[in-house]
């Protein structure tokens, strides 16, 4: 019992991780259709961003934070004005094969500038350490993670849910030819949904360093998978039906890993795999209602 | 008081790509007028709709709401400058709610005490919409979906509203209730488009008409003038 409790316990920054990543995933799958192969890099090139300014050129960790932040909101409005906006109303397979070809380009050229090694992540003194419930051990910065998760998702939340802004987003994911004659500039939403999208992958990105204490130019490559598949799961375009996706896949996968027996080790990445097929085979549009027709 | 038509299409040609599907339309709509456009199916009429809020460029004439060349101007600027739009086929927003539907009709409005205002006036034509504003469009029955189609393009305080087909796939009760809400509203000084294949509705509350086929304008004259023409008795008012 203390086991699975302490696997729970330790799932939650990975569940976080997944969780933000769906999020953000999901919201520019819903409006436009796009299957986002490159969501992965806007990740990793925040993680990058940071690194740079926290190990490169040793400034506080706040600095660090926004430059993550700052970070992948460029390269994710760089990716739509280059990769995604010239193919505007184009089909959702052309959108995807687009940016898979932004993912390799992207990646390619920062592991050429910076190789594929491991770079230390430094995590700061207030961070690090552990709280001790009983028998269970609760890392300090997964509370950390999972608060400003909590916080963030509620702010997400409440944008799409009550705000004109969110209104228009969702009401695009459904009928954007409609919306615009309704008097909703839909350039103008597409680029604050990828801002908010990207965003939420430079909070990833901070996650990840802060949990593994470190970062790499192939980062992006695993999570995207669990991004696209949580979306799917949650139902596409819907943040809430992300979150709890990206949750539920984050502690699965955490679980599914913890009672895995070591001669089968190998079959790890394929938890993620069994959840996507079952969606399909049983709710294809996902456990919550999709903000697509 | 401006005598100008707030609507005017002149020799307007509207198609998709190469395929031009209407040609040499011109028409108007006067200030508070209620103009019908009649014909059968396929014959371009929503084409035309499609032209003016901008979701088509005209391939040729010229466009001009309240004076202004909006020809080439995008859906959005378009519905900015008050033209108000019911599709074909309703096109309410099924993921949202009622409520929601509505603040996305509103959008053009930057005060929350027009919203607030255009919303009680909305929820005092379609009370039904009142009742069920927390819930999901899509769940909505043909005639209340009608209604939030309406309410939706209505809303933002249009000068212009352009309605395709408001009556199709609707009860006679119903399309009756649709017909007089539209009366009400042209009493505020809305000016209403009307495109419609069940002419009886429209006729009975239109000033002026034109009847479309293949692509152009085959007749046009006051409401009553074809209400009591033989000729289009025969080929539109058979349909009820």
């Amino acid at each position: 019992m203390n086991y699975l409790l302490q696997q729970l316990i330790n799932s939650l920054g990975w569940g976080s991780l997944n969780a933000m990543m769906a999020a953000g995933y999901t919201l520019t799958f819903g409006i436009i259709g796009l299957v986002n192969f490159a969501h992965g890099e806007v990740m990793m090139v925040g993680a990058m961003a940071a690194f740079l300014t926290l190990v490169i050129w040793e400034l506080p960790f706040w600095v660090g934070c926004l430059a993550a932040v700052v970070g992948s909101i460029g390269i994710g409005l760089f990716i739509e004005r280059i990769a995604f906006r010239p193919l505007r109303g184009a089909g959702m397979i052309t959108l995807f094969i687009t940016s898979l070809a932004a993912s390799f380009g992207i990646r390619t050229l920062f592991i050429m500038l910076f190789t594929d090694k491991l770079k230390q992540f430094p995590v700061p003194k207030y961070l690090k350490g552990v709280i001790l419930i009983g028998d269970l051990i609760l890392f300090k910065k997964t509370i950390i993670i999972l608060l400003i998760t909590v916080v963030i998702g509620a702010l997400l939340l409440y944008f799409v849910k009550y705000t004109k802004t969110g209104a228009a987003m969702r009401a695009m994911s459904y009928d954007p030819e409609i919306a615009a004659t309704m008097g909703v500039n839909t350039e103008k939403v597409i680029v604050i949904t990828f801002i908010v999208s990207s965003f939420l992958a430079g909070v990833a990105a901070l996650f990840w360093g802060i949990k593994f204490g470190s970062a790499q130019c192939s980062m992006g490559v695993l999570l995207v998978v669990n991004a696209f598949i949580a979306s799917v799961l949650g139902g596409i375009g819907n943040v809430f039906g992300a979150i709890i996706a990206g949750f539920i896949l984050g502690v699965g996968e955490t679980l599914f890993v913890a009672y895995l027996p070591d001669s089968l080790v190998g079959l790890r990445p394929l938890f993620v795999w069994i959840v996507f097929f079952a969606i399909l085979i049983f709710r294809p549009s996902g456990l919550f209602r999709p903000n697509i027709r | 008081m401006n005598s100008d038509p707030l609507l005017q299409l002149i020799s307007l040609a509207s198609g998709y790509g190469k395929k031009i599907i209407v040609r040499d339309i011109s028409l108007h709509v006067g200030r508070g007028e209620i103009v019908t456009l009649l014909g059968s199916n396929g014959v371009g009429k929503s084409t035309i709709l499609r032209t003016i809020t901008g979701q088509i460029r005209p391939q040729s004439g010229r466009l001009r709401y309240i004076g202004r060349d909006i020809s080439g101007l995008p859906p959005h600027q378009i519905a900015s400058m008050g033209v108000g739009y019911s599709p074909e086929g309703r096109r309410i927003f099924g993921n949202l709610t009622v409520y929601e539907n509505l603040v996305v009709g509103a959008y053009r409005l930057t005060s929350k005490q027009s919203f607030q205002d255009n919303l009680n006036w909305m929820y005092t034509l379609f009370p039904r919409l009142k009742e069920r504003n927390a819930q999901e469009a899509e769940t909505l029955s043909g005639g209340e979906q009608q209604m939030l189609a309406i309410a939706r393009a209505l809303i933002s305080r249009p000068h212009l509203l352009l309605l395709d087909e408001p009556s199709l796939g609707l009860a006679p009760v119903v399309v009756q209730r649709i017909a007089e809400t539209l009366l009400q509203i042209n009493q505020t000084g809305v000016s209403i488009f009307l495109v419609e294949q069940n002419a009886n509705m429209a006729l009975e509350i239109s000033h002026y008409a034109l009847v479309l086929d293949n692509g152009r304008i085959v007749h046009e004259g006051s409401a009553k003038q074809l209400l009591e023409d033989p000729q289009i008795a025969d080929i539109y008012l058979g349909f009820d």
